[in-house]
């Protein structure tokens, strides 16, 4: 179960010969748990195209694809409700303002459940216990989302998309804009996601330090192809033309430690995971 | 939504696209007025070959103009069925009587089953409709197995015939010509255009900068908006309320989920671009210079001759006959 394409590629103009794609021949699969999936590459290279080609808001031009069994395709059979799909995949997107429109926060977060057929006090039930997971002040439940800041707004969001109880979580750039605390409760909140509610992260992201330190797995686009998948370890090993082919950066921890031993004449380990672990090797 | 012709700027050096955007404007309303001017369907014929002329020099493809027409087509259709059967004057061209029975009802059905299934498919959903309609005139006139339930007599006349074919062309001429001031003139342009032409309206106290400066952004700022639009539908339908599907009640609850974001992200727009255009020192009334001023040209007087010429010559014949 779970998302599988394969062979999928898609362009948006769907008619014209000589069609641009945004994506070309992917043949991915991605499990309905316990996974954390970092999904990087420069700006334009199909990262936002495929993350929502993973909850069915966009439709394959060509190839096949699965997400939770079913197929999906341009014309389908009456019954099958892509919404169902939207439950099991929930998509964060990157600007809050996209979707923030009741009158309180609570209402807001209260919007999803109650699209999928809860009752009221269910759905309050939900969105309260979303709205903690991601440390939202209580006595802000009954403000209007409009006067929230810009991280607050953030969080509210994200609250909207935990309220579906969604299998694979999809974050389109959450630390973009977010100040360094609260950066570091939403990732803590995607790790605890991950490690006990056993969930699938998917996180699209330029932040390295984040790839390094929490993601199982990583997918590096490039020009509408995925150019490489695997862990992160493995990709921070492999030559540094390739990665600056992929024009990524390394984390601070690997610069760091190539840097200590070009220039102190260290002989450390490159390959961490994030700082603290450079700090252990550094002091042993 | 991208296809929409009709305010779509094509680029081009002919003759009509180095015209004066005033002239252009002008000449387009000139001639506009021209054609309400002609009687008959033989002045009209005339009113299209000069069309077809002043599309040639503007080196536009006739595709790209028909369409421009598209929005037109349910109109024209209507107007054209509609003169069709009620206009009983002069004399009768052609009379036949369509019948119904059960064979014709079924081969109705059929054809209209097969009609719908096959419409996703064809490529010209004009040329298609008109079969369909063919179809059903051929199953009405001639399956008259077993017996009539009820027929009725066609009768198109004469006066019926040219004034739905006059109607018809009035329409596609006005509307092309208006597709032809778009397509050949840059929106910018356009604008200016009409900021020169509206300076007589400052007797009113209507400022015709500010109005031509409200009229561009408000242009600039379509795509934007309709972009943001399904993003947010996008966004909403990630929390399980689709737009595409699902009953029509429940399609008008969604709506305030996606007006209200669009009405604030217009707001934050709009001030943004406000604080931008202040930041780069933007008063607003103060007279402002030009990045590209008009030029009136010697071809610009030709082309006005010419237009005031064909709207004298249309008076004259509205005159004369």
């Amino acid at each position: 179960m779970g998302i599988r394409l394969e062979n999928v590629s898609y362009s948006y103009n769907k008619k014209k010969k000589g069609t641009v794609y945004a994506l070309k021949n992917i043949t991915l699969s991605i499990d309905d748990k316990d996974e954390f999936i970092a999904l990087i590459g420069e700006t334009g290279s199909g990262k936002s195209t495929l993350a929502s080609l993973f909850n069915a808001l966009k439709i394959p031009s060509s190839g096949e694809e699965y997400v939770f069994g079913i197929k999906i395709q341009e014309r389908r059979k009456r019954k099958e409700n892509y919404n169902d799909i939207r439950k099991h995949v929930g998509l964060v997107f990157q600007f809050p303002e996209y979707q923030l429109f009741e009158e309180t926060v609570l209402n807001d977060v209260m919007f999803a459940p109650r699209n999928f057929g809860k009752s009221k006090e269910e759905a309050e039930k939900i969105a309260v216990s979303a709205l903690e997971m991601v440390h939202f002040p209580k006595e802000m439940y009954d403000k209007t989302p409009f006067t929230l800041s810009g991280g607050e707004k953030k969080m509210v969001s994200i609250a909207g998309i935990l309220s579906m109880e969604p299998d694979i979580l999809i974050f389109d750039e959450p630390t973009a804009g977010i100040d360094p605390e609260n950066r570091n409760k939403l990732t803590k909140l995607f790790k605890d996601l991950n490690e006990q509610a056993h969930k699938t992260i998917i996180i699209i992201t330029h932040d390295m330090n984040i790839v390094s330190k929490y993601a199982k797995r990583v997918i590096v686009m490039s020009e509408g192809e995925v150019a490489f998948d695997g862990t992160p370890k493995k990709l921070f090993e492999s030559s540094e033309d390739q990665i600056a082919s992929f024009n990524l950066d390394y984390p601070d921890s690997i610069k760091i430690a190539k840097y200590l031993n070009e220039k102190a004449g260290l002989n450390l380990n490159p390959n961490q995971n994030d700082l603290n672990s450079l700090i252990k090797e550094i002091l042993s | 939504m991208k296809n929409f012709v009709l305010g779509q700027y094509m680029p081009g050096d002919s003759y009509l696209h180095k015209l004066d955007p005033r002239l252009k404007i002008i000449a387009t309303i000139v001639i506009m007025v021209a054609v309400f001017f002609l009687k008959n369907i033989y002045e009209m014929m005339g009113a299209l070959l000069i069309l077809i002329v002043i599309l040639l020099s503007a080196r536009l493809s006739i595709l790209k103009v028909l369409q421009g027409l598209k929005p037109l087509i349910v109109l024209s259709i209507f107007v054209f069925v509609f003169q069709i059967f009620f206009n009983k004057g002069g004399e009768v061209l052609y009379q036949t009587s369509l019948s119904f029975s059960i064979s014709s009802i079924i081969a109705i059905v059929v054809i209209t089953f097969f009609y719908f299934f096959l419409m996703r498919y064809m490529k010209l959903k004009v040329l298609y409709f008109f079969l369909y309609v063919s179809l059903l005139f051929v199953s009405l006139k001639y399956l008259l197995y077993p017996d009539v339930y009820y027929s009725f007599n066609l009768e198109i006349y004469e006066e019926g015939m040219n004034t739905s074919l006059f109607v018809f062309f009035r329409l596609i001429t006005v509307v092309s010509l208006a597709t032809i001031l778009t397509l050949t003139t840059k929106p910018t342009e356009l604008t200016l255009g009409t900021e020169y032409l509206m300076k007589p309206l400052k007797i009113f106290k209507i400022n015709p900068e500010e109005f031509a400066l409200i009229i561009s952004i408000a242009l600039r700022y379509i795509p934007t908006i309709l972009d943001e639009s399904f993003k947010i539908m996008d966004a909403q339908a990630s929390r399980g309320a689709d737009f595409k599907q699902g009953s029509l009640t429940k399609k008008v609850g969604q709506l305030v989920s996606l007006l209200v974001p669009m009405f604030v992200i217009s707001f934050e727009r709009s001030d943004q671009l406000a604080d931008a255009m202040e930041s780069r020192n933007f008063v607003p009334g103060k007279p402002k210079t030009k990045y590209r001023a008009l030029k009136w040209q010697t071809a610009d007087t030709i082309s006005l001759i010419f237009s005031l010429l064909l709207l004298g010559g249309s008076i004259c014949l509205y005159i004369l006959f």
